[in-house]
């Protein structure tokens, strides 16, 4: 489902980044775990179609990511791909469903059905109408993994997205995400520095 | 969900910096859109009014002044004239028609005026109840004078000396109404209207107050019926002023001229006057025509701040809304939205601003010269204005509209 080849980016600073190739298949989860500095984030958005390489290949459900315009990559992104950032990001005048809506909107979708059953299983279905900057470390982390995988994405990618909690709390993030991914038939995709991951996942990459 | 709704959200997440650039732009619009709607209708108040008088004759004096006071009825006259001397000039080959009017008082601040009854076809007065006068001392009321004084058919009505409501009271001034007129939009709305010879009677008896008013007062009776004949005596009646319409427009180069050279005889063309006037106060309206149109460009550039400021906060925002999928030019509408509803609401809310404040002015007008102006018609200018308004907020949000264009999502989610 994934397969990458002889990837390589350079930014116009000069850093150069040079990715080991990845194969992976349907149905199977994967952590990239490294260091910083060692292009985690860049990999990840270059699976995401944010950037493009230089040079290499990635295939992506059978689509060569490097051979997309920037708006085939819009589009490509808003149908298979739901990101969790390392640091929730929402449109802060919308409401939490409205954050939702907003997404199915982009993606062409109208489905509140949805919507309530996402909350519902993420345990936030009550702040639906809450402005997101009102809610809780804690709620702004699921309210995002709502908004990644409200257009039914086939692939979620996660940045760090517990970089910043402690034990207990780590294991009850990633264990929802991998919850989420299962119950909404996606694949998941990890990209970390944090070591405590790794008993979590059958497939790790070491960058 | 869709883009229109986010813009109109986050300009409400954010009200105060928006609301700065909305009242500036109210307040430059409903300026500008004031003085427009101000100038057409004061114009077409007066135009109105004008109804083809070519000239006024009148005592000397400001030509102004007998404008205002005989077309417009709301200065005071330059004083009176012998009603011989205007008997001449009506007879002169050049005028067409001549009305006379004269003043002398007021009920309640409301002008009677003596005249002769084709003044009220000049301005197509239509009674509505009652009939015409027939006897010196019988008024016609015109409509705004009886709905806001409640005078009803046979009312008696004692008037008080002079223009203003302060005149000395004539214990011989009362005036028994007989007919009400039909509102016709135009001056005789708010003037209480009565044969000549009432006039003369009241201030006839006054004048000569120690002198026999037995006399006098059986005498100008005859005199309605002996006109005529009356005009070969000694006659020392007066009259406020005359309209004139003149045979050929050309007369009107040549005959006033004629008058103010060769007698003791006021003559004013009201087109003239009233253009020099509006050249007056037409300066006045420019520069403050100007200032709002300034305020309405600091407006457009507090916008400008405003977006691209709320661009720099708002930047993960965008890079979000662009890794759920959204074009770049979905990203670039929604910023040119954003400044559009500022705009014109802020076009719309000027109008109604500038509504209020016809409807103030006119409440003023109303109180001191009895005048009102009641048009709420959108105006050809003000859909320049509205033009203008959708421009400022196109130009206002170029620049951060192309910014979001540009935006770079990976670099900025990176930095997070």
């Amino acid at each position: 489902m994934l397969k990458t080849k002889e990837l390589e980016f350079n930014y116009e600073n000069q850093m150069f980044f040079k990715f080991q190739n990845i194969d992976l298949k349907s149905n199977e989860n994967l952590l990239i775990i490294g260091d910083s500095g060692v292009g985690k984030t860049t990999l990840m958005h270059l699976l995401a179609g944010l950037l493009k390489s230089n040079s290499g290949s990635i295939k992506l459900f059978d689509k060569e990511l490097n051979l997309m315009s920037p708006s085939q990559l819009d589009s490509f992104r808003k149908n298979n791909i739901g990101i969790v950032f390392q640091r929730p990001h929402f449109v802060n005048s919308l409401t939490v469903k409205e954050n939702l809506q907003l997404a199915q909107y982009i993606a062409n979708k109208k489905d509140n059905n949805r919507i309530e059953d996402i909350l519902k299983n993420l345990n936030i279905f009550n702040k639906s109408n809450k402005k997101t900057n009102q809610l809780s470390q804690g709620e702004k982390q699921r309210a995002s993994i709502a908004l990644a995988i409200v257009n039914s994405p086939k692939l979620i990618l996660a940045d760090e997205p517990t970089s910043s909690l402690d034990d207990n709390n780590c294991a009850k993030v990633i264990e929802l995400l991998k919850k989420q991914a299962t119950d909404f038939g996606a694949q998941l995709i990890v990209i970390t520095h944090d070591s405590r991951l790794k008993k979590h996942f059958k497939n790790t990459i070491e960058l | 969900m869709n883009i229109f709704k986010l813009s109109i959200k986050n300009i409400f997440n954010k009200p105060l910096s928006s609301s700065i650039s909305l009242t500036l732009l109210i307040l430059g619009v409903g300026i500008i859109s004031l003085l427009l709607q101000l100038n057409t209708l004061i114009k077409d108040q007066m135009d109105n009014n004008l109804r083809g008088i070519d000239m006024v004759v009148g005592a000397k004096g400001s030509p102004l002044q007998l404008i205002l006071s005989s077309v417009y009825h709301i200065d005071s006259p330059t004083g009176n004239i012998s009603f011989q001397e205007a008997e001449n000039i009506s007879k002169n080959r050049m005028v067409g028609s001549s009305i006379k009017i004269l003043y002398g008082d007021n009920y309640k601040g409301y002008r009677i005026v003596g005249a002769e009854k084709k003044f009220i076809d000049l301005y197509k007065g239509v009674i509505k109840e009652g009939k015409d006068w027939e006897k010196p001392y019988e008024v016609l009321v015109g409509s705004k004078v009886y709905e806001k004084l409640k005078i009803n058919l046979g009312d008696e009505l004692v008037s008080s000396h002079g223009l203003r409501e302060t005149g000395q009271s004539h214990d011989e001034g009362t005036f028994k109404v007989v007919g009400l007129l039909k509102p016709s939009n135009s001056v005789i709305d708010q003037l209480i209207i009565t044969s000549p010879q009432s006039v003369w009677n009241i201030h006839d008896d006054n004048d000569h107050y120690n002198e026999d008013e037995h006399e006098h007062e059986d005498e100008h009776e005859d005199e309605h019926e002996h006109e005529h004949e009356h005009e070969h005596e000694h006659d020392d009646r007066e009259i406020t002023a005359m309209l004139i319409k003149f045979k050929s427009p050309m007369n009107i180069i040549q005959f006033p001229r004629q008058i103010n050279e060769n007698t003791n005889l006021q003559a004013a063309v009201p087109s003239y006057e009233i253009s020099r006037l509006f050249k007056l106060f037409g300066f006045g309206i420019e520069t403050l025509s100007y200032l709002a149109y300034l305020i309405i460009i600091v407006s457009g550039f507090s916008l400008f701040i405003n977006l691209f400021n709320s661009m720099r906060e708002r930047k993960y925002e965008m890079a979000l809304i662009r890794t759920l999928g959204a074009s770049r030019l979905q990203l670039s509408t929604m910023i040119i939205f954003e400044s559009l509803v500022l705009t014109i609401s802020g076009f719309v809310l000027g109008l109604l601003f500038s509504r209020f404040g016809v409807m103030f002015v006119s409440s003023l007008m109303e109180e001191s010269l009895n005048y009102n102006l009641n048009s709420f018609k959108i105006l050809n200018d003000e859909f320049w204005l509205l033009g203008l308004s959708i421009l400022i907020g196109i130009v206002s949000s170029l620049i951060p509209a192309i910014q979001v264009y540009k935006i770079n999502i990976s670099k900025i989610l990176a930095d997070a």
